[in-house]
């Protein structure tokens, strides 16, 4: 900031040239990007459910007015919240074991988790409902082990759904919980036996606090993008897996409407934002958290 | 020195910056446009694409010596090319009660009347801003291993059938077929009776497996999940004759229809008019309905295809009934609004 200030100066003798200003000037092509492709036309979305039709508060009224859409929205912060829930729980022991473990071994749980994003979500939402379906393998292996009579029936249902969801999801609470439990110091935990305590002591009051960062952070971007499942809940859900980005799609490609689209892409936005300052307040009571700064 | 290239870097890299990345953006737009002996049409895509290729595209080059690049054909991406005034598309295909959505809120240029048929055109086919090209027929399917014998030949029999029913999770089509399972005429469909058509939705409410799209649906038949259940004939047709395990009826079925039309500002919406007419011609919609079970909206059509392909093409009759797409671009977003409500509670 001084040396912009002495910069705009004039009179007094300019600062010299450093590679922090270097770095500055780095930042400004993507933030200039961002301005223009990004922000510029958020605003216009916003603005958009305010004005389209006319100016006024019309399309937040048929938002909250005795349709689908609150109900959809609460189902929508629902399911990311379930998603984000059953991610933390499956993806901490894959983490835990990739942070411990030898390098190689880290190497290749790292590929196992990463080379599904390799894979459409589409496809992956596909591939789901032939394991699923009556005659799908699950299936097949169920009734010829003798453990059920007759094929399940998992699509539509809450199991293929929140299976389909969560997998999709889980590299992005593994990779920032792995990141953080490896900047976890182990002499910490033998230092904790070295006092006494056992090793869930151990783990519940000394490393679990440690991993708090990764927790928070895996879990905010979890929720985030949980908020737009699109593809996977119409694929393997029933009637009420509608979530918000459906009924966007629908009134932004096919009714036009795109005040009343841009208006629930706004609650969407907002819902995602506040999400996100929690997660800031939180992380910045937690040391070492990624909004940190630090 | 020192001081200049910070300078210089600071405030002309930002503008210089600024002002490529807009030439890059305009620069590609108008590139695109200047291409000279080709044309831009927005399709679905998928097979009804390869159709158009080789019976209307491949005559068209022909022809003029024009070639047609495809692209999707997204509603909301002709809205935003309309509303900016940068209209890249010279003709676009899409479901009629989705163009007709389009001609209402401005986005298409009027259709030179003088260039179609009329006399030939099926009636209802030939509106001010965009034709209807084919029919196609929602119809009853079923999985032949799943139901052995009397497969339901009507919607009450689908309706009154023990097993899982697979439906399109949209109300276009299925309220209309909710309907005449209750025992609605299908001269009596409009206007639709909504409340009704939920009531009888709500018999079957734990039965639906509901499919979002056609390929979906087409798998969910096919592969046995369900028992039976409404489909478009061009999505089971194919894989009836390949030997899957799947039959349909087209006994009370809903046409629906793809439909052709210009967006407003078509940089080249004279040719337009020209290819949009080729698209409505007998021996056009002939050839395409060699290539997908549709049904010609040109009943010369009729008169140069065999009498094998015939029997398989839905066309309007007494046993069938076309969805009336004035009445879903009048009524649609409550109706979907409702739709949804019903669905989520």
């Amino acid at each position: 900031m001084a040396r912009i200030n002495s910069d705009m100066g004039g009179a007094r003798k300019p600062a010299p040239w450093s590679v922090a200003d270097f770095y500055r000037l780095l930042a400004a092509p993507p933030a200039l990007v961002l301005a223009l492709f990004f922000v510029l036309p958020i605003l216009g979305v916003i603005w958009r459910g305010f004005s389209d039709p006319a100016p006024g508060l019309t399309n937040y009224r048929r938002l909250f007015a005795d349709g689908p859409y609150v109900q959809s929205l609460w189902l929508t912060v629902t399911t990311a919240l379930l998603v984000t829930v059953l991610c933390l729980i499956t993806a901490y022991p894959v983490a835990y074991m990739m942070a411990r473990a030898r390098n190689s071994v880290q190497q290749l749980i790292g590929a196992l988790v990463i080379i599904p994003l390799w894979t459409s979500v589409v496809i992956r939402s596909y591939a789901w409902m032939v394991v699923f379906q009556r005659r799908g393998i699950l299936n097949q292996a169920l009734t010829a082990t003798g453990l059920v009579d007759a094929p399940i029936h998992f699509i539509p249902g809450n199991v293929a759904v929140y299976v389909g969801m969560v997998h999709i999801m889980l590299p992005f609470m593994i990779l920032p919980l792995v990141a953080n439990m490896r900047s976890i110091d182990g002499r910490l935990l033998a230092a904790a036996g070295i006092l006494g305590a056992t090793p869930v002591q151990g783990f519940l009051r000394v490393f679990l606090p440690l991993s708090m960062p990764g927790i928070l952070a895996g879990s905010a971007l979890v929720f985030m993008l949980s908020l737009g499942f699109y593809i996977t809940p119409a694929l393997l859900g029933g009637p009420r897996h509608m979530m918000a980005a459906v009924l966007i799609e629908d009134q932004a490609n096919r009714q036009l409407d795109w005040g009343l689209a841009s208006a629930l892409a706004t609650v969407l936005l907002v819902l995602t934002v506040t999400v996100y300052s929690v997660y800031v307040r939180l992380s910045s009571r937690v040391d070492g958290g990624l909004a940190h700064g630090r | 020195m020192d001081k200049g290239f910070s300078r210089f870097n600071r405030r002309e890299f930002i503008a210089g910056a600024g002002a490529g990345t807009l030439a890059l953006i305009t620069g590609l737009s108008s590139t695109a446009l200047a291409q000279a002996g080709r044309m831009i049409m927005a399709t679905g895509g998928g097979a009804l694409e390869d159709a158009y290729r080789k019976a209307v595209f491949s005559v068209w080059k022909e022809k003029t010596g024009i070639d047609i690049i495809t692209t999707s054909n997204e509603g909301a991406r002709l809205k935003a090319m309309v509303e900016q005034g940068k209209t890249e598309w010279d003709v676009l295909q899409g479901a009629a009660e989705e163009v007709i959505v389009f001609a209402r809120q401005g986005l298409l240029e009027k259709l030179d009347a003088s260039k179609f048929d009329k006399g030939q055109m099926f009636p209802g086919t030939v509106h001010e801003h965009f034709i209807l090209t084919d029919f196609a027929a929602y119809c009853i399917a079923w999985n032949k291993q799943n139901v052995k014998a009397n497969p339901p030949q009507n919607w009450k029999e689908l309706w009154a059938l023990n097993g899982r029913i697979a439906l399109w999770k949209r109300p276009f089509q299925t309220l209309e077929v909710a309907l005449l399972a209750d025992g609605v005429e299908l001269k009596d469909l409009y206007p639709l009776d909504v409340e009704r058509a939920l009531k009888s939705l709500d018999k079957i409410k734990s039965k639906i497996v509901w499919w979002a799209r056609g390929a979906q649906g087409a798998q969910l038949l096919i592969d046995g999940e369900v028992e039976a259940g409404a489909i478009w004939n061009g999505r089971v047709h194919a894989p009836k004759l390949s030997g899957a395990p799947v039959d349909f009826t087209l006994n009370q079925s809903i046409l629906v229809s793809d439909a052709w039309a210009i967006p407003k500002g078509a940089p080249n919406a004279a040719k337009a008019q020209d290819l949009v007419a080729l698209g409505s011609m007998a021996a056009a919609q002939a050839e395409f309905a060699k290539h997908l079970p549709y049904g010609p909206a040109n009943k010369g059509a009729l008169a140069l295809l065999g009498p094998e392909i015939k029997a398989v093409l839905p066309q309007p009759s007494e046993t069938n009934r076309i969805l009336d797409i004035e009445y879903w671009a009048t009524n649609g977003a409550a109706v979907n609004d409702r739709f949804n409500k019903w669905l989520l509670a």
